[in-house]
């Protein structure tokens, strides 16, 4: 009898079309609500894993010296141990005709060891000309840019780069001017920390400026499940420095984004619900608008089941057909709203399950009185009176 | 040996009115129809005929006494039971016609048939051949709502015949009609007696009618008189 329930429904089309709106908006929004937790999740943990695996280690003393760093290094779960000092070099930053605009971008040399030079944005970077940084270039005045900054400073393989150094003769300021080789230029990646990226050996740079203190360093894990633990063997094993990680902020704001996708999708699921109630309330109409009809299909002999199914079917039809609307509308924030913003909704397989489930749940359960007052209607009853 | 035959026994319908008194729509009713009977109840408005009809159409249970459809006594059936023998036995002609409105003749016709569980290409043919039977075979696709009433009222003959019952049950089935239409359909339901066999109740107002029919039951009170 699923032809006599999709006639039903197309007997009555406006009726039916707002009623499968109201299903669809709220199964809409809890696609939409829910594609977008995930999107902003999964960003989320992008974010986190950048930070999650990093322990900060920083001097209850005057600096690090080369011998804590060994120490830390030895230490079981770490990685790798980087010194990153920065040091911005006045002289070419304030250099109006390399900025080309009124916009002061700066750049900042990482003075690192090149053994290290793949952990400083936790990604390995790849030289598109030239080479990266060596072992032998440690104490040499060379210099691995990025693609953003080779732009700014109008530098080319072979380029030189200037370093203006600052130091003071009694009141006198003195500036003495490096010039760093640039012997590669890293692959831009569309990612603002490499393409940034101004790598120089670390040795170079503390020759240069020996009163620069490395006051702290950076500590990769190999697992962000040990970080905890290494943050602990740190503090007790290695004397002068205090370590800590962002491991217990990470997973309390990992914490909140659950608790907001849970408030959001009981709102959306709240939305869903007022739908069901509109679906019931049709069903409810349609059987008290179609009480002879159902007399006189029972007095042809329809069964009490066949009844039951019939405005059953119906509702769980129009309940399916506002999961399709809602499937239509879930995609705006996706493929219009949010085209823009630094995530993007994902409409994830699980997310549509359950939401169809939760379709053909609420028009079972919006058919059920309905039809279960169709299917106890007496013929006799219905029939007496026109 | 008991096919078509409609025998009651005692037969009474009450219904409580207030909280003691009891009213008897139909009392101690007994009635034997045979097979291939044609016969015509009569009475006044409110005389029990239509709770009759309702009684030996299973649509409603007896207070007290029996009904035998084809030997078999109805009133001891659950109603899913009672609700098969409405569509595997019983031809049911309403005053009222009671098409489906949203639905063509043809699918009217076929609906019985839907409710029986036939093959489509078996209702496909009996369909044809009901609607040539009442003489609207070119009509099968009009929504019932386009048809006239003496047309509608064939349609509802037609699927009243949809499942081949033996016995039609009409229920002043010439009520809502013009004179000539309803002649019509009292000559068809003559016609389907005689060629057919089929054990066919009338009840009806119009004198005229009865006079058609060969037996004539006359109610009055809730009894046969």
């Amino acid at each position: 009898m699923l032809e006599l329930a999709l006639k039903n429904i197309l007997r009555y089309k406006v009726r039916s079309l707002l009623t499968i709106a109201g299903i669809g908006i709220g199964i809409g929004l809890i696609i939409a609500l829910g594609s977008i937790g995930a999107g902003i999740s999964l960003e989320a943990g992008k974010v986190a894993k950048d930070f999650a695996g990093v322990i900060h280690v920083t001097s209850l003393e005057s600096n690090i010296s080369q011998e804590t760093i060994e120490k830390i290094k030895k230490i079981g779960g770490v990685q790798y141990v980087i010194a990153i000092p920065a040091y911005y070099s006045s002289g070419a930053n304030s250099d109006p005709e390399a900025a080309g605009s009124s916009t002061q971008t700066v750049f900042s040399f990482n003075a690192i060891d090149p053994k290290d030079q793949d952990y400083v944005v936790k990604k390995e970077v790849k030289a598109k000309r030239g080479r990266k940084l060596i072992e032998s270039d440690n104490g040499e005045e060379v210099a691995l840019v990025g693609s953003d900054a080779a732009k700014y400073y109008h530098l080319g393989l072979g380029g030189s780069m200037p370093y203006y150094s600052l130091s003071y003769e009694g009141d006198t300021p003195i500036e003495t001017e490096y010039d760093f080789t640039v012997v590669g230029i890293i692959e831009a990646t569309g990612d603002y920390k490499t393409d940034s990226l101004i790598l120089v050996p670390l040795s170079t740079m503390q020759t240069i400026e020996p009163d620069q203190a490395i006051t702290e360093v950076i500590v990769g894990a190999t697992d962000i499940k040990n970080v905890e633990k290494v943050t602990a063997d740190i503090n007790k094993k290695v004397a002068g420095v205090s370590a800590s990680d962002d491991i217990g902020s990470i997973r309390e704001s990992e914490k909140y984004l659950g608790q907001i996708n849970q408030a959001i999708m009981f709102l959306g699921i709240i939305s869903a619900l007022s739908g069901a109630l509109g679906l019931a309330n049709t069903m409810v109409m349609s059987v008290m608008e179609r009480r002879r009809e159902i007399g006189v299909l029972k007095a042809l002999g329809a069964a009490n089941s066949t009844v039951l199914a019939q405005v059953m079917e119906e509702s769980a039809i129009l309940s399916i057909l506002g999961w399709v609307l809602g499937f239509g509308l879930g995609w705006i924030p996706k493929l219009f709203v949010l085209r823009y913003a630094h995530f993007d909704p994902i409409i994830t397989p699980d997310l549509l399950m359950i939401t169809f489930g939760l379709a053909l749940t609420i028009g079972i359960f919006a058919g059920i009185y309905p039809a279960w007052k169709a299917a106890k209607l007496d013929p006799v009853e219905v029939l007496k009176y026109e | 040996m008991s096919e078509g035959t409609i025998v009651t026994e005692k037969l009474s319908k009450g219904y409580n009115i207030g909280k003691r008194s009891e009213f008897y729509a139909l009392k101690d009713v007994d009635m034997r129809v045979e097979k291939g009977e044609l016969v015509a109840i009569t009475g006044p408005s409110g005389s029990g005929k239509s709770t009759l009809l309702n009684l030996i159409s299973c649509l409603d249970t007896p207070t007290t006494g029996r009904v035998f459809l084809e030997g078999v006594d109805v009133g001891k059936l659950s109603e899913g039971q009672r609700a098969r023998i409405r569509r595997e036995k019983i031809g049911f002609v309403f005053q009222q016609f009671n098409l489906m409105k949203s639905m063509t003749a043809y699918e009217n016709v076929e609906l019985p048939m839907k409710l029986l569980g036939l093959h489509n290409k078996e209702r496909h043919e009996r369909v044809k051949n009901l609607l040539e039977t009442v003489g609207l075979e070119n009509k099968g696709n009009n929504k019932a709502n386009e048809l006239s009433g003496g047309e509608q009222q064939r349609i509802a003959i037609a699927r009243s015949l949809a499942n081949q019952p033996k016995i039609i049950l009409a229920d002043e089935p010439t009520g809502n009609l013009d004179k000539k239409s309803g002649e019509n359909i009292i000559n068809l339901l003559l016609y389907l007696n005689k060629k057919e066999n089929k054990t066919i109740v009338i009840i009806t107002h119009d004198p005229g009618i009865a006079t058609k029919c060969l037996r004539v039951i006359r109610i009055e009170d809730g009894r046969i008189i």
